[in-house]
């Protein structure tokens, strides 16, 4: 089931009022909505007409008391066993398991208390008697019994209820339509579920751009000197700094690349970083830099270049509104958020962003920061020596390929889901319709993991092929756009090309499909040797023509 | 047109603007005391003019210290829901004195 259909089913136990205008205005999706109040019915239902139809996602929404009785019994202060109300968040779990099987991706609130409900007060959160207590295992064993569903993604509501503050409920909405939160907290789901949404289709924001001064630190560090900037210490504007970049910090661990692009002299920034004692972010930190007198825009696209990345998957970050204004007319692509002028508000606004949620948290996400570094020293080096030929012979690259497994099929599927550039086809699949296809008669399939001399890059590449009589046509092929350019591109057609020797097949043919965004897969198709097919933006790969492993990769194939 | 009377009609403004963020943009009220709220001709469809009554209730409340229950005004023979200038007159002749 493909994740670019335009229709999100939403099941509720009360109206969802404006939350689902709110969602048409903020995605391209049609949001279909069931009868509110009839949420069991409709799961358990196998001839409900909403079955009839294909969804690209599901929001069920529900309130504790509307789904599970014996909860509803415990919030009038009837007693409760633990265990008999857990056994009912069991079954209404097995209802949402089979909508789990129909949709490739299936969003559910967590379970909240109203934001008036006081409980039991200090005995809330007692095990056996507090309702707090009670909703937080009833979330649990939610989460537990719906975890071996990776489609599934419990969004944390507790969230938009203290962002909504008082305003989470209002009896009015609620007495005259049924409504259970009011919009304060359907606007933070919206958002939510963007981000989300956003996430599983690989558009996640990857990098974040920022100014130095009045950004990472108070003050000019060329006009006051690096010792007198404001950064920690014993000043609450310094404190502030400080926190920022402790939040930005803990998004390099996430994966998120920091780069910096500033109006400066590179010399004094540097020295800034290194010696400032309070400097939480160090230079390692840093995948990039321009820090020159040049339009910011342009320094940007320069290092989404260097990176390869696009910049859909940007973040600029600057106190000068002059500068964000610039960015933001330059590359309407980059996520350019509007910034406090308070610097005490900047850890904040910053830890608000959602648009870093991805559906998984691999190695290689964690890893993503230092490959970039490495990256970085890949280019130094390439910058210092002659030909390309010359530079790739000294990287080492080594090319391992795998079949499919238990072990790698989280990896190759997020990597399905995620590339964008170096993509033949950018076909989304989940996990399960993964295995399928492979399993699937005449399919062939191979990942890829791409190390060198600077480091391991990680599961980075796949291939595969569909056989149809004396001829294969390539189904996937796509690769990390960390290890473009590198001859893996070539090594993976090496090894199509030789399996399909070994079958004796006459012809491989490979079809373009064009996004707004895989271009570099064309321009490398292009230069590949392969003929042109009779299709428009099709190759043909003719076996019996010699097509060599490149020389500066060495290749280990898997055991037979 | 009174200086109360603008401010009320601010208020009201500010309510469809709220609205309108959960409209798509075909659907979308005028900020204009000829727009049509409640009744046949009325923009707004039963879930939009319960969120337009709530949003406008918190706006007076706040505005003008001022507590409204406009579902009740629904059944008023005046019809005060039934337009923008309507609920303008209704609400500026609640406030009391230009001061408040």
């Amino acid at each position: 089931m493909s994740l670019d259909a335009d229709k999100i089913l939403l099941l509720s136990d009360f109206n969802l009022g404006g939350f689902t205008g709110y969602l048409k205005n903020a995605l391209k999706v049609l949001p279909v909505q069931a009868p509110y109040g009839q949420v069991i019915h409709t799961l358990l239902d196998e001839n409900s007409e909403y079955w009839n139809d294909s969804y690209s996602s599901a929001l069920v929404w529900t309130r504790p008391d509307g789904v599970i009785d014996s909860f509803r019994r415990a919030l009038d202060f009837h007693g409760f066993e633990i265990e008999t109300v857990l056994t009912e968040v069991d079954r209404y779990a097995q209802a949402l398991s089979k909508l789990a099987e129909r949709v490739p991706v299936l969003m559910l609130p967590s379970w909240t208390l109203p934001v008036s409900m006081s409980g039991y007060g200090m005995l809330d959160l007692r095990r056996g008697t507090g309702i707090a207590d009670l909703l937080s295992r009833m979330n649990l064993r939610l989460a537990e019994n719906l975890e071996k569903f990776p489609n599934v993604y419990i969004l944390n509501a507790g969230r938009w209820m203290q962002m909504a503050g008082r305003e989470a409920f209002n009896p009015k909405l609620w007495y005259m339509g049924k409504i259970a939160f009011g919009n304060e907290v359907f606007k933070s789901a919206v958002a939510d579920i963007k981000s989300t949404l956003a996430g599983i289709s690989g558009d996640a924001k990857k990098i974040i751009f920022v100014d130095l001064d009045d950004t990472l630190w108070g003050g000019i560090v060329g006009d006051d000197g690096w010792k007198s900037l404001r950064l920690g210490g014993h000043d609450p504007t310094g404190e502030a700094f400080a926190d920022f970049q402790r939040v930005l910090k803990s998004l390099t661990r996430r994966g998120i690349v920091l780069a910096i692009v500033s109006k400066n002299e590179e010399g004094t920034c540097w020295e800034a970083i290194q010696n400032h004692p309070e400097m939480i972010l160090k230079k390692e930190d840093f995948s990039a830099w321009r820090i020159n007198w040049e339009d910011k825009a342009k320094n940007i696209i320069e290092i989404l270049g260097e990176l390869n990345l696009g910049a859909q998957s940007a973040v600029f970050i600057d106190d000068n509104p002059i500068e964000r204004e610039r960015v933001r007319t330059a590359l309407p692509e980059v996520l350019v958020p509007d910034w406090p002028q308070d610097k005490m508000l900047y850890a904040t606004a910053l830890s608000e962003l959602t648009c870093f949620n991805t559906p998984q948290i691999s190695e290689e996400d964690i890893q993503r920061s230092r490959m970039y570094r490495e990256e970085g020293q890949r280019k130094d080096l390439q910058q210092s020596l002659g030909t390309l030929d010359e530079w790739l012979n000294t990287l080492d690259i080594k090319v391992t390929a795998e079949p499919l497994s238990d072990g790698n099929l989280q990896r190759a599927t997020q990597l399905l889901n995620k590339t964008n550039q170096m993509n033949l086809r950018t076909r989304r699949l989940t996990e399960n319709e993964l295995v399928e296809w492979e399993r699937g008669e005449n399919h062939h399939l191979w990942v890829f993991r791409v190390q060198d001399k600077f480091g391991d890059s990680g599961l980075t590449g796949m291939i595969s092929l569909e056989r149809q009589g004396n001829v294969a046509r390539v189904v996937d092929f796509l690769l990390s756009c960390r290890v473009m350019g590198r001859c893996v591109e070539e090594t993976l057609f090496f090894v199509a090309i030789e399996f399909a020797r070994s079958l004796n097949l006459e012809k491989i043919y490979v079809d373009y499909h064009p996004t707004e965004k895989n271009k570099p897969c064309l321009r490398f198709l292009e230069s590949s040797g392969f003929e042109s097919g009779d299709k428009d933006q099709e190759f043909v790969v003719d076996i019996k023509k010699p097509y060599p492993q490149p020389d500066c990769v060495e290749l280990v194939m898997p055991e037979a | 047109m009174t200086d109360k009377r603008e401010r009320v009609l601010k208020s009201i403004f500010g309510a469809i603007e709220e609205i309108n963020e959960m409209l798509a943009e075909e659907e979308r009220l005028n900020c204009s005391e000829d727009t049509l709220l409640s009744g046949s001709a009325g923009e707004l469809d039963s879930l939009g003019l319960i969120n337009f009554m709530v949003a406008l209730e918190g706006r007076v409340s706040e505005d003008f210290g001022l507590t409204l229950n406009l579902i009740e005004e629904l059944e008023n023979p005046e019809e005060p829901m039934k337009s923008v200038r309507c609920l303008a007159d209704f609400i500026a002749s609640r406030v009391d004195g230009d001061g408040a």
